[in-house]
């Protein structure tokens, strides 16, 4: 789940779920759902193989949203992916269409504040986006 | 969170408002802004700053002041560059972000029946939006020799004269030694993007002098009431977001190595000294430099279409004000308790700012030239440095109005297209190539520019010479 909160000059998000995996694919979600992008549904599909390893799980999270900033950039949206996370690692087989229009360019995702809290049976965190 | 008052602009968050603090920290603003700077998490932010090792002095915000990430917009803040810091996140992820300001010497009424066709065939020429789009094609050698020599590269491939280095801060080009920070993905965004607005608060304005507050210095600046000028908003597009993603990302791990404890992750830094630092100055410096070169090459488009019109109107002569960055870290000297320091001072959101006493060349008697664009379809102001700039904030003077809706907010209750009528009713032309993000840049999503330029004129950091109004906004 992700619902946006307000910030003065840029955009944040506020995201739970109850695994990693969920929380790292309902963010990138949310992440398109602000880029405010009008989708092609007769555009071909991409898969794209991503593998990461980072120095906690706060920076796997950043730059996996960053790899997904970065295909918005090429005309990609992400709209399913298959998703394993062990510690601070992550490999992932993504799909992407190309989308019509986007509405907000996303500069990057940042670490203001950034934590991952998990929880008994929740795992959440606030991210905000520069734009 | 204390708050104290000690002028009648300056207010102060004491020492022990966080025991990590090393210095106080200290904004500026009018007292009926209060309200809203306080609204936000932009003083928590100024707050944090002032944890930084060897901040020297206070951390600053000017009076344009709002939350951003790790660093608040409009924050000031000066390190040693022996025992202090260099932050990616005290620059922003748009590198020299800056503003640019063309002056012509057509008035008002020379141009009105052509500004319609005018704006349409700028839109039409220059890349802008959330899409890629450039106005060269480069090598990749050719595109480091950009950014390594900002300005001078431009000089010699024909996109800038000689005279325009003289109206851009540092002539347009900041210190590269080399490249090594900067990653493969990062010149592959950037040499796809030269020449290109951005979206976002980018835009391209066209406007008019309508007051002028001290005719024989706006004399000396080119500057008479009804002239036609061009202003430019954009940075360094994906070349400095990816150099600054990268870093902050590689910080995260650095700041650690360092045994430097961050309140926010977003504060990651290294010391300016070690290998870490100076590779970033270095990549920084380098999308500085490609900033410069994006809006002079932006502008030297506009001129090809207004010179389109020449035969209609009359001969035109379009020349630079002056062009400055509003996200830098910059090696610059100054007094501090009576000591000469050599300081790296982080503008974010903010504008240098120097006194006559401390600017060579075409502004030495005058002073620093500080552009402050307000919001879209409000005016905006030249000013020029004032003799307390040095003393009260490193040389630095605000950048704009200063958000105080968030764009979720803005675009909530404000309708994109009853803003445009309304504009137009003003007799502002607006062109965007998305009408739904149009509300985001409202002028009700954005503080008093007026007011904000009024405070710094008070401190005397900056003297106001020339309001600005638009005529035609092209919003990317």
């Amino acid at each position: 789940m992700f619902k946006e909160i307000p910030h003065t000059a840029d955009v944040a998000l506020y995201v739970e779920s109850t695994t990693y995996k969920g929380l790292f694919y309902d963010a990138a979600l949310g992440l398109i759902a602000i880029s405010d992008i009008d989708v092609s549904n007769e555009s071909s599909i991409y898969e794209l193989f991503y593998k990461d390893k980072a120095y906690d799980k706060e920076t796997l999270f950043v730059n996996w949203l960053n790899f997904i900033i970065y295909q918005l950039d090429s005309n990609l949206y992400l709209f399913d992916s298959k998703i394993s996370i062990h510690r601070n690692s992550i490999i992932s087989r993504c799909y992407f269409r190309n989308y019509k229009k986007r509405n907000l360019l996303i500069k990057s995702a940042t670490y203001h504040n950034l934590k991952i809290v998990k929880l008994k049976n929740l795992i959440q965190t606030c991210i905000v986006f520069d734009v | 969170m204390e708050i104290n008052r000690i002028d009648e602009f300056i207010y102060e968050i004491p020492l022990d408002a966080n025991k990590k603090m090393n210095v106080p920290a200290r904004f500026f603003a009018d007292p009926k802004q209060l309200d809203i700077i306080s609204k936000d998490e932009s003083l928590k932010q100024l707050v944090n700053v002032a944890t930084l090792p060897g901040i020297i002095g206070y951390s600053l915000a000017m009076p344009d002041i709002h939350q951003g990430y790790g660093f608040p917009i409009g924050g000031v803040a000066a390190f040693d560059t022996d025992d202090g810091i260099i932050s990616p996140g005290g620059v922003g992820y748009d590198i020299n972000c800056g503003i640019r300001l063309n002056i012509t010497n057509w008035n008002r009424n020379e141009i009105a029946k052509f500004l319609k066709n005018i704006v349409e065939d700028i839109y039409n020429s220059i890349p802008l939006g959330t899409g890629k789009g450039s106005l060269l094609k480069l090598t990749k050698r050719q595109f480091e020799q950009l950014v390594v020599n900002g300005i001078d590269w431009a000089i010699e491939n024909g996109y800038a004269t000689e005279k325009d280095k003289y109206h851009i801060e540092d002539q347009g080009q900041l210190p590269v030694i080399d490249l090594s920070g900067v990653s493969e993905k990062a010149i592959e965004r950037g040499n796809s993007e030269i020449g290109s607005l951005g979206s976002g608060n980018h835009f391209i304005e066209i406007g008019y002098v309508s007051t002028i507050y001290d005719e024989d210095v706006a004399n000396k600046l080119g500057l008479f009431k009804n002239q036609i000028v061009i202003w430019i908003h954009t940075g360094s597009r994906g070349y400095g977001h990816q150099i600054c993603s990268d870093f902050v990302r590689d910080y995260q791990s650095v700041s650690k190595k360092y045994g430097i404890e961050l309140v926010d992750r977003g504060l990651a830094c290294a010391p300016f000294n070690s290998k870490e630092g100076q590779m970033y100055y270095n990549a920084m410096n380098s999308a500085a430099n490609f900033a410069f070169v994006n809006r002079q090459i932006i502008a030297q488009k506009i001129e090809e279409v207004f010179q389109t019109y020449s035969r209609k109107i009359k001969p035109l002569k379009f020349e630079l004000l002056y062009d400055l960055a509003h996200n830098i870290a910059k090696v610059e000297k100054h007094t501090v308790q009576g000591k000469n320091k050599k300081l790296v001072v982080h503008r974010k959101g903010a504008t240098r700012c120097l006194p006559r006493d401390k600017v060579s060349g075409p502004f030495s008697s005058i002073g620093q030239p500080v552009l402050v664009p307000g919001s879209m379809g409000t005016a905006s102001y030249v000013l020029l440095g004032d003799a307390y700039a040095l003393n009260l904030s490193f040389g630095s003077s605000c950048h704009g109005a200063g958000r105080i809706l968030s764009r979720s907010q803005a675009k909530r209750e404000i309708n994109s297209k009853e803003l445009k009528e309304n504009l137009e009713k003003q007799g502002i032309i607006i062109k965007t190539p998305s009408m739904s993000s149009l509300s985001e840049e409202a002028p009700q999503a954005y503080k008093d520019v007026e007011t904000v330029v009024t405070v710094v004129q008070n401190l005397r950091i900056a003297n106001v010479i020339s309001k600005l109004k638009p005529l035609a906004v092209i919003k990317g």
